[in-house]
């Protein structure tokens, strides 16, 4: 890999890939342009002169067509600023703990088995009511509400009755509001799937794979196994759902091969989900470690290709060129504590459900408000722009700066990113664009063809 | 000889302020690994 000088270049399976970092904008190159490129970059075309006395004029034409995209803003582009963030920050997303409490017992929870720290219980009518209301209060136009937990269905009657009311309060004041519920599936009996269908939410069903893996990290109270029930209940219910569904994996130490539980998946016939990395203190036998990075690396490029051969929707390569997000949001990432709070079963507020919990990450409660404002002011100024590492690092509008819960549990600093998570999105955004460039290249033309790219939304360089 | 190939041109409007209207990042598949960059702009066609 090379970096410097906003863009990233990376070579697999037999592509060149070259990534112009502000813009977005990805550039395949043949073996002579991938040489050229250091030269380009450094300004020194005496020395590239040296290494391609026999090819000189290839090298020199594909001087040229680099310094095409250059004039073109496809290559060496400036640096944006932003200077807020975008809609100004309004509180538009609430994570609502229904339940702390919880029907399993996942060995990496990292709420306590679904208590938080604290007492089991759940969240009444009244404070689930006051928490959107809260919501609605902002400027925002368009609203997300997670019932989450724990485990939200242990309290399907409040998630009826909010979603509800949130539905009905959303049209009132004209404003749009998107709900989602994440699930371990374990109480989803046929009565419950009725009632998740008839409430229309999008729903996130958390399940680990294989049957060895998913009983060995998400046992019920005593260990008892899980696998069969859930993912019966799964099967039964992701049928009526439509799209209207994601598959949420966590893989650990004791699944990195964690592709072959993507082809579980698979062989069950679900299509759409999401496997991510377990965030765990190095101390325990499920953390995943700098030793491992190489090996998961090779599980991104299978999944890439996978990718190719079967159909399926794996949340981190969607990666839509055409409808991505503006720079702003980009450049702002994850909105917790300004555009996204968590909200506990007494109403406290939090400035994401990996704070809750936390005395001293509360911002206030549903009914006061946010009353501790030093909370949101620390927030409100994260971002690519504030963090050091990330103004060095290529992929730092892809991921608007990482999770700011993992930068504090792991470095009590904000402003320090998790460097294992760091360096696994970069994996897995190099195997999300290869993958895009390969099928780029696929609808376009033959394999090798650097002749003939002229369709919609892919284009040549002059 | 056509020695580069553009996949994607890029965003050219970087200096967008934004609407604000998309959903925030940990309100996607994972919950956990928040990110920008699969999520789509809902005003774009």
């Amino acid at each position: 890999m090379t970096e410097g000088r906003n863009y990233h270049f990376f070579s697999h399976g037999g592509l060149n890939i070259l990534l112009d970092v502000p813009t977005g904008a990805v550039h395949v190159l043949d073996d002579i342009a991938a040489k050229v490129l250091p030269y380009f970059a450094a300004g020194n075309i005496k020395d590239m002169g040296k290494e391609f006395s026999s090819e000189i004029s290839e090298a020199t034409l594909a001087w040229e067509q680099l310094q095409g995209l250059a004039d073109g803003k496809m290559l060496f582009s400036p640096q944006p600023h932003f200077s807020q963030r975008p809609g100004g920050g309004e509180l538009k997303a609430l994570c609502l703990h229904v339940a702390h409490d919880c029907d399993l017992r996942c060995r990496y929870c990292f709420a306590g088995t679904g208590a938080f720290g604290g007492a089991r219980t759940l969240m009444d009518l009244a404070t689930a009511k006051a928490a959107v209301d809260m919501l609605f209060s902002s400027a925002a136009k368009v609203y997300e509400i997670d019932f989450f937990g724990g485990e939200p269905l242990l309290n399907l009657g409040v998630v009826e009755e909010t979603s509800a009311y949130a539905r009905q309060q959303a049209k009132a004041l004209g404003k749009k509001v998107n709900l989602t519920l994440t699930t371990n599936g374990y109480s989803m009996n046929q009565s419950v799937r009725d009632r998740l269908v008839a409430l229309n939410l999008d729903i996130i069903l958390s399940h680990d794979g294989r049957q060895d893996v998913h009983n060995a990290t998400r046992p019920c109270p005593g260990g008892l196994p899980s696998y069969q029930d859930i993912t019966r209940n799964i099967l039964e219910l992701v049928p009526r759902l439509g799209e209207k569904y994601y598959i949420r994996g966590t893989y650990t130490a004791l699944n990195k091969d964690f592709v072959q539980d993507i082809r579980h998946w698979l062989d069950l016939g679900l299509r759409r989900f999401s496997m991510e990395p377990v965030v765990l203190p190095p101390s325990s036998k499920m953390a995943l470690t700098q030793e491992d990075l190489a090996f998961l690396r090779e599980q991104y490029w299978q999944l890439a290709e996978l990718a190719q051969e079967e159909p399926f929707t794996y949340f981190h390569f969607n990666l839509d060129w055409e409808r991505g997000q503006c720079g702003a949001r980009r450049a702002s990432g994850c909105g917790a504590c300004i555009e996204y709070v968590a909200v506990d079963p007494k109403g406290g507020i939090f400035p994401c459900h990996q704070f809750v919990g936390e005395d001293a990450w509360q911002l206030g409660t549903v009914h006061t408000g946010i009353t501790n404002k030093s909370i949101p002011e620390q927030f409100l100024k994260l971002g690519i722009e504030s963090k050091p590492i990330c103004q060095k690092c290529w992929a730092r509008f892809h991921c608007g700066g990482g999770c700011h819960a993992n930068a504090w549990w792991t470095n009590s600093n904000l402003d320090q990113p998790y460097d294992l998570g760091c360096q696994l999105l970069k994996m897995r955004t190099e195997a999300a664009i290869y993958l895009k460039v390969k099928q780029a290249l696929s609808l376009n033309c033959s394999e090798g063809d650097f002749h003939g790219i002229q369709k919609k939304g892919y284009k040549q360089a002059q | 000889m056509k020695h580069v190939v553009t996949v994607y041109s890029g965003e050219k409007n970087t200096s967008s302020k934004g609407c604000g209207q998309c959903a925030t990042s940990c309100q996607s598949a994972c919950k956990t690994s928040c990110t920008v960059g699969n999520q789509v702009c809902v005003n774009k066609e």
